[in-house]
This record gives structure tokens, C-alpha cells and sequence, in this order.
């Protein structure tokens, strides 16, 4: 009876610290998120539907898929990632996905986690095995100082990606990417967000 | 020797207490998880702290690299055609993404060849130092 007891002491640790390396522990809110106005990148457009199945899209040899950040000027770089989005949820910017984040407590030097739930919003049903990966940065020359993030799927629909760590004051971006592994074209299941979070 | 039998039914019992409860950690959320990192190993963590006093040269360093490394796909015809980086003016429209995806490791992708050192250390300082047409 005292050695099960021993046993049980033992084993609860290894429970415990377990949880303590996975992201998905901490008290996560939407305290972070940056007030503003709501998006209307999406208003009044047709619902996109992929098809989960298509990740590549075929080129015309010599003739590059559309973009799908809007068009570019004739002749010009195409390059630009949509606007960020204040606030704590929004649709993607080919408006294929509804995505909601919070994040655990966020300050300079500390270990953070976001949690998102991401569906699909042509029918509302969880976005399942997007893998999706945070792009962090606070401007074009100064991205998150840690490598990669972890990305664990706790349900579907529902990820936490960290941790992430921020060296500076300020408004970063965070830019959550889906099926990134797909060619980047409205068609395609491949969709990104991009939110700012206010680091004190 | 009652004694001894009553320990060997406790070392028993006791055992698969902590079988149950490693099995019960495992599989307690049926969740999966992945890296980030496209590469499949470690990513260093070699941000620069600042830009160099001499940056790398977009002309002799830098256009070679991508040449080499990214335009297979960020080509006309390829499978990253919306976001090319075969001149400098669209590296320099890239230059955010390019560092991020770079420093993080997702860019080249897990089905690429994988940036050389020297490579990856050209890139992300003259990307650091804000991609000057140098």
C-alpha cells in the first residue's frame, strides 16, 4: 500500500511536467489583442470552398498564378500580405477561414502560447490538420528572436503554437499561416491571417 | 515469508499504478503536434543582433543564393509564381516574409535543398540590414 502510494507520488510529476511542456497549459485571453477597427476584407464576398485535396496548383509556363493578396499595380512587385487585423478574430484574406486567437500572458522575454480555433467559413466546421505556423515579427527587418514554435492540434479546429517569444516593446504581427505546405493561390487550402498583439 | 509475498504484491500493484499513469499521460488528449520547422531538424537560433557593418551584396552574394536556392519556385511557371524573387526589386517586396520564413527555417521547404551555411548566413544579414541594393 505504501509503495503504491510512492508509486502515485512518481507518476503525478511525470503527468505534470509533462502538461508543463506542452503549449496548451496557461490561462490564455484576448488581452493582448490590439483595438481597432473590425475588417471588412471579406464583406459582401463570396465564400471561398477548397478543396483540401488540391495543395498544388498547375502554372501556365511562364504565367504566375494570381496572387492572393488582391492585384498588384501593373508592373510592380507582387508581393504584400493583406492588411493585419486589430482585434481577436477575423477571415483570411482570400476569406476562406474564420480564425479566432488568444494568447497566454505576453511580455518581453516571456514564454508565450497562442491558442487558436480556426473553421472553414463556408460551413463552419473546424479547420482539422491545417498545421498551422506563426510568422512573428515586429517589422521587415526584426523577426521573433526564438526559432520555430510547436504546433499541436488539441482538437480539431483548435491549436496552440509556441512558445514565442518577444525582445521589444510594441505592436508585432502575427501572422498564422494554414496548409502552408499548398501553393499560396485562392484556389489552393494554403490561407494566412495576420493579427497584431500589443507586446508592453 | 508472508512478509515478502505481501512486498512482491505491492511492487506489483504499485507498477502498474505507474504504467496506468504514463498511459493515461500519453494518450490523455489524443492531440498532434508538429515543428515548425520545415527542415524537419533543429533550427538554429543565429538571428543577427544587428545589421553588419558591411552588409553582403545584393549584386555578388545575394542574387547567386537566391538564384540557387529559391527560384526554382518563386519563378514564372513555378509553384510560388505570386511571390517572385528573381530580380531585386520583388526580393526587396519580399524581404519581410523572405527573413522570417528564412530565420525560421520553413523556407527553402522540406522538399528542397536546404540553404548552405554560408547561404543562410548571407541572406539573413542582408536581409537584417533591411535587403539594400547594394
Amino acid at each position: 500500500m505504501g509503495l503504491s502510494t510512492c508509486a502515485l507520488v512518481l507518476a503525478a510529476p511525470a503527468c505534470s511536467s509533462s502538461k508543463t511542456d506542452s503549449p496548451s497549459s496557461g490561462t490564455t485571453s484576448t488581452a493582448a489583442a490590439v483595438a481597432g477597427p473590425a475588417s471588412t476584407l471579406c464583406s459582401g464576398k463570396p465564400v471561398v470552398v477548397v478543396n483540401p485535396a488540391v495543395c498544388h496548383v498547375e502554372e501556365d509556363a511562364g504565367h504566375g498564378h494570381e496572387p492572393d493578396a488582391g492585384e498588384p499595380d501593373a508592373g510592380a512587385p507582387a508581393s504584400e500580405y493583406p492588411d493585419t487585423l486589430y482585434g481577436s478574430e477575423g477571415d483570411d484574406d482570400d476569406c476562406k477561414y474564420h480564425v479566432k486567437w488568444q494568447s497566454t500572458a505576453v511580455a518581453i522575454g516571456s514564454d508565450v502560447t497562442f491558442a487558436i480555433v480556426a473553421t472553414t467559413r463556408s460551413d463552419n466546421a473546424p479547420l482539422a490538420g491545417a498545421t498551422p505556423y506563426a510568422e512573428i515579427f515586429l517589422d521587415e527587418t526584426h523577426p521573433a528572436p526564438n526559432t520555430p514554435a510547436k504546433t499541436v492540434e488539441t482538437s480539431p479546429g483548435n491549436y496552440t503554437i509556441g512558445p514565442v517569444r518577444f525582445d521589444k516593446a510594441g505592436n508585432w504581427t502575427v501572422r498564422f499561416h494554414f496548409h502552408d505546405e499548398c501553393t499560396d493561390s485562392e484556389e489552393s487550402p494554403h490561407g494566412h491571417v495576420a493579427f497584431f498583439v500589443k507586446v508592453p | 515469508m508472508r512478509r515478502a509475498t505481501a512486498f512482491a504484491r505491492a511492487v506489483a500493484v504499485a507498477a502498474g499504478v505507474v504504467f496506468a499513469a504514463l498511459a493515461a499521460c500519453t494518450s490523455s488528449d489524443g492531440s498532434s503536434s508538429s515543428s515548425s520547422s520545415s527542415s524537419g531538424s533543429l533550427c538554429p537560433e543565429d538571428l543577427p543582433a544587428a545589421c553588419p557593418a558591411t552588409p553582403p551584396s545584393y549584386a555578388k552574394d545575394i542574387a547567386p543564393a537566391i538564384q540557387q536556392a529559391c527560384t526554382p519556385c518563386h519563378a514564372p511557371g513555378g509553384q510560388e509564381s505570386s511571390r517572385l524573387l528573381t530580380d531585386y526589386a520583388n526580393a526587396f517586396a519580399n524581404r519581410g516574409p523572405a527573413l522570417n520564413q528564412i530565420h525560421a527555417c520553413r523556407m527553402p521547404p522540406r522538399d528542397a535543398p536546404p540553404l548552405s551555411a554560408e547561404h543562410r548566413k548571407l541572406l539573413l544579414d542582408w536581409l537584417v540590414c533591411g535587403a539594400p541594393n547594394n
